[in-house]
């Protein structure tokens, strides 16, 4: 069944990639919409991306040989951030989105488990050493350069494709970030959001806000009888409902025979008193 | 984490978004990140 959600993040994936006439003549979008951070993870080199990528942003701000800390960008992050957490990644992250198509392949399925979760806390150490680290130290976008798939999948395949002059450029680096891709699309057909669980190092930024957001799910601690039924059902490496791996879409609220699962109301702080 | 407690979290890292987007702006940061953008990154293609 097409769950809302699901509507969700086609819209999202659609709108953030709408400059589809790039996609004819292999152009990218040039517009002032370049400005401006897309929460999701989106190649703002993809010939359709209406906005930039809030990690190539920050690693090419980082990257500069006088060093200037980027407040615009960590501003951006820490608003996606507290306004909807890692809601983000199941609703408006096209890679996302892409995962979970992936995930439908009929192919054997490796389910969570205590190594998924150990594996888990890659994606901070991911954060630290390619997204921050390399670019300070070696002034080379790391994360971008060397792993991100997305920009292989959504710019490198179809501007080489369009552009002969690109094509020509191809060398090592290409054919190593093509290897990279397909091992991910075959990871995330047998795992489900492979890449977000264990390498997104935007997952690992919003996870911190987790708590705080305005949006995602929670729990009615009145409600629960601690089951566990919702984190069994849950195909993330959660503990909790919530907690630093929750995606928040909101799929367990099906199996909580308590409805103790629920979206948070953002105005709670203020019109609720306890 | 009670709800007083995330409302006084939620508020302060809001007062910081806002903040750092403004001194961004201001420093005109915005441009930068639209610059970056509207070129295309060799790097995230696997080219540079």
């Amino acid at each position: 069944m097409i769950t809302k959600r699901k509507y969700t993040q086609l819209l999202a994936a659609v709108i953030l990639n709408s400059n589809f006439n790039g996609f004819l003549t292999g152009r990218i979008y040039k517009g002032d919409l370049k400005g401006v951070c897309a929460p999701g993870l989106n190649c703002y080199s993809c010939p359709g991306a209406l906005a930039s990528c809030p990690l190539g942003s920050l690693q090419s701000a980082l990257v500069k040989p006088s060093f200037k800390f980027p407040f615009y960008i960590a501003g951006t992050l820490l608003l996606f951030g507290v306004l909807f957490g890692r809601m983000i990644c199941s609703f408006l992250c096209p890679f996302g989105f892409l995962q979970e198509l992936l995930y439908k392949i009929p192919l054997p399925k490796i389910k969570k488990n205590r190594f998924t979760r150990i594996l888990s806390y890659l994606k901070y150490l991911i954060l630290a050493v390619f997204v921050i680290g390399i670019p300070l130290v070696n002034l080379a976008p790391g994360f971008c350069k060397y792993i991100c798939p997305a920009g292989t999948l959504e710019a490198g395949i179809p501007l080489t494709l369009a552009d002969q002059n690109l094509r020509a450029q191809i060398g090592f680096l290409f054919s190593w970030k093509v290897f990279v891709l397909v091992v991910f699309i075959c990871v995330c057909a047998m795992v489900y959001r492979g890449f977000c669980r264990f390498v997104c190092p935007l997952g690992a930024i919003y996870s911190f806000f987790n708590y705080t957001s305005f949006f995602g799910v929670e729990v009615e601690k009145d409600k629960c009888t601690g089951c566990n039924a919702c984190v069994k059902y849950c195909k993330m490496d959660v503990l909790k409902v919530g907690d630093r791996e929750c995606i928040s879409c909101g799929e367990c609220r099906v199996v909580c025979k308590n409805k103790a699962i629920r979206y948070k109301n953002p105005l709670d702080n203020f019109v609720r008193k306890h | 984490m009670s709800r007083d407690k995330r409302g006084v979290y939620r508020a302060v890292i809001i007062l910081v978004a806002v903040a750092f987007i403004a001194i961004g702006l201001f420093g005109n940061e915005f441009f930068d990140v639209m610059s970056k953008g509207v070129m295309i990154c060799l790097e995230c293609m696997g080219i540079g």
